[in-house]
C-alpha cells in the first residue's frame, strides 16, 4: 500500500511523463501482434508506389462518364481512373490546344464546357504494348468523335524513391519500426526514471524503512511487466520471452541505477 | 579498536579517550576532493547524542564537508571515524543549503513525505503534529502553494518542518537560515531545543553567521581552512 501511494503521488505529478512511458512499454510488449498491421500501414501510406504511366482523356458530355470510367477500372494494366475537376480540364484544354496550336478562344470554351475529363493511371512496369491497347479501347468504347485523348505521361522521378521505400520497408520494416520504438521506449525510460529515483530518493530520507527507492522502482516494473505479459498470453495465447527479457533487462538496469541511492547505515 | 583508542596520542584523543560514550567520534579526519582541495585537514572532534553543536567558519571553511562526513555521505580520506549510535534504527535527517523539494508539488504534499506508519500511531496524530509546526512556523495559509510559486523563506519551513516530522535522531542542517530572518531563526531554535530536551535529539546546525549562534545555548565548533579553530560553549567565546 505504501508503494502503491508513493507511485501514484509520482502519477499525480508527472502523467505525461507516466502516460508516454507506459504507452510505449505497451506497444513494445505488444510488438509482435501489431508488427505486421504496422507495416502494412506503413506501406499503405504509399499508395502511389503502384502507379505506372498516365494519359488524360477528355469525353463529350454526351457520354457516360461513369460507365466509361468503370469499364476503364476492370482492365487488368489500369490501376485508377480519376474524374478531373472543372479546374484541371481548363487547364488540360489550354495545355492540349496550345500543344496542337489551334489557339481559339471559342473552341476552348466549347471544349472546356462540353467536356468531362478522366486521367487514366496504368499500374507499374505496364508496356507500351498494353498501354496503346488501352487507349484504343477507350476509343472504341466511347467513339472516335468523342474523345480526345492527351499523350502518354511517363511515371513521376519522385515516385521512383517510393519504390526504394517500399523495398526497404519490406526487407527492413520490422526491424526499423521495433527499432524506433525501442529507441523512443528508451528515452522515455531513461527520463521516468530520472525522475521516479529523484522522487523516491527523497521519499527515502524521511522514512524508516530501507531501500524505499529501489523497492518502489522494482515494484513498479514487476507489477506493469506482469500485466502486460498476462494480457498478453490471456488475449493471444502466445507469448516471446524475448519481451520477459525486456522486463528483466529493465529490472537489472534498475539495480544499476539504483544501487548508489542505497542509505548508508553503520 | 580498543587498542587503537588506547594508543592515541593527539590532546584532542586523549582527552577523549572514552570515546565509547561519544555518538561521533572523529580523530585526525581528513577529506581530499579530487581536485587537491583539502576540505578538512586532521580534525579532532566528539559529540554526544544530546547535543546542540553549531558548527561556524568561513565560506570554505569545511563545515559542509564536516557535515557530509557525520551524515555518512562522504568518506574521509584518512583519519579514524567512529558513529556508535545507541539504537539499530537510529535515525538521521538533513536539511541541507539546496532545499530538496519538488518545484510542482504542492509545499503540503512534501510534508506528508514524513508520514510514517512505525513512528505515528495514526495519520491524525501525525497531522497534529504538522499542525502544531505549520502554526509555529506561520506558514499554514501558503501550504496548498507549489514549490515552484514559493518563496525561499516559505521553502526553508517547509524542508525544516518536513525533516522534524520524521521525529529524527539526529537533525543535521546545513545553513538552515540562510533565507529566514532572525525573528524566524530564533523560532527554528526554540523547536529544536524542544525537541533535543524532549526526546533527545541531537542537533549540528552549520552556519557562517557567528553572531546569530551566539544568541543561542549550545557548543560552538569554529572552523577555518579545514581545521577546528576552538570549540566550546558560546557563552565563553
Amino acid at each position: 500500500m505504501f508503494y502503491l501511494k508513493a507511485y501514484l503521488g509520482y502519477l499525480k505529478n508527472y502523467p505525461l511523463k507516466n502516460l508516454i512511458f507506459l504507452s510505449l512499454t505497451a506497444l513494445l510488449l505488444f510488438f509482435p501482434f501489431v508488427e505486421s498491421s504496422s507495416v502494412k500501414y506503413m506501406q499503405r501510406l504509399l499508395p502511389t508506389s503502384a502507379q505506372g504511366n498516365s494519359f488524360h482523356a477528355l469525353i463529350t458530355s454526351d457520354v457516360n462518364v461513369a460507365r466509361v470510367s468503370r469499364k476503364l477500372r476492370t482492365l487488368p494494366g489500369v490501376f485508377q481512373v480519376i474524374s478531373l475537376s472543372e479546374r484541371e480540364i481548363d487547364s488540360k484544354v489550354k495545355s492540349l490546344l496550345g500543344t496542337l496550336d489551334i489557339g481559339s478562344d471559342l473552341l476552348e470554351e466549347t471544349l472546356g464546357v462540353n467536356s468531362n475529363g478522366l486521367k487514366i493511371i496504368f499500374k507499374k512496369e505496364i508496356g507500351v504494348r498494353v498501354q496503346t491497347l488501352v487507349r484504343d479501347y477507350l476509343k472504341k468504347l466511347v467513339g472516335i468523335e468523342n474523345v480526345m485523348i492527351g499523350t502518354t505521361v511517363k511515371r513521376a522521378m519522385s515516385l521512383s524513391w517510393m519504390d526504394q521505400i517500399e523495398k526497404l520497408l519490406k526487407s527492413w520494416g520490422s526491424i526499423s519500426l521495433f527499432m524506433g520504438i525501442f529507441g523512443m521506449w528508451f528515452v522515455a525510460f531513461i527520463s521516468w526514471t530520472r525522475s521516479y529515483k529523484a522522487e523516491m530518493g527523497m521519499l527515502q530520507r524521511f522514512q524508516r524503512r530501507n531501500l524505499i527507492a529501489l523497492k518502489a522502482y522494482s515494484l513498479v516494473l514487476a507489477i506493469i511487466g506482469t500485466t502486460i505479459s498476462v494480457i498478453g498470453l490471456s488475449y493471444f495465447k502466445t507469448f516471446n520471452p524475448l519481451f520477459l527479457g525486456l522486463v528483466v533487462m529493465a529490472i537489472m538496469l534498475s539495480v544499476v541505477f539504483f544501487s548508489p541511492v542505497r542509505k548508508w547505515q553503520k | 579498536m580498543l587498542e587503537n583508542s588506547q594508543n592515541l596520542k593527539s590532546p584532542q584523543a586523549k582527552m577523549n579517550s572514552n570515546h565509547f560514550s561519544q555518538l561521533f567520534y572523529l580523530e585526525n579526519i581528513s577529506v581530499v576532493y579530487r581536485n587537491g582541495f583539502k576540505a578538512l585537514n586532521s580534525l579532532c572532534f566528539t559529540m554526544r547524542q544530546d547535543e546542540i553543536v553549531f558548527v561556524t567558519g568561513a565560506s570554505g571553511a569545511g563545515k559542509t564537508s564536516l557535515l557530509k562526513v557525520l551524515a555518512g555521505e562522504l568518506t574521509p580520506t584518512s583519519g579514524h571515524f567512529d558513529f556508535k549510535p545507541p539504537r539499530n534504527d537510529y535515525f538521521t535527517v538533513q536539511v541541507t543549503q539546496q532545499v530538496e523539494l519538488v518545484k510542482r508539488k504542492k509545499c503540503i504534499d512534501h510534508l506528508y513525505q514524513s508520514y510514517d506508519k512505525s513512528i505515528y500511531k495514526t495519520e491524525k496524530a501525525f497531522e497534529q503534529e504538522m499542525n502544531d509546526l505549520i502554526r509555529f512556523f506561520g506558514i499554514d495559509n501558503r501550504l496548498q502553494l507549489k514549490v515552484g510559486e514559493a518563496n525561499g523563506g516559505l521553502k526553508q519551513k517547509v524542508a525544516i518542518i518536513r525533516a522534524l516530522l520524521s521525529r529524527p535522531d539526529m537533525f543535521i542542517a546545513d545553513e538552515p537560515t540562510s533565507s529566514l530572518d532572525t525573528t524566524n531563526a530564533q523560532k527554528l531554535f526554540e523547536v529544536l531545543e524542544l525537541y533535543n530536551r524532549k526526546r533527545g535529539m541531537g542537533v549540528i546546525w552549520a552556519s557562517h553567521n557567528r553572531e546569530l549562534v551566539r544568541q543561542f545555548s549550545g557548543r560552538i565548533v569554529h572552523l577555518d581552512k579545514g581545521c577546528l579553530v576552538h570549540s566550546g560553549h558560546a557563552c565563553f567565546i
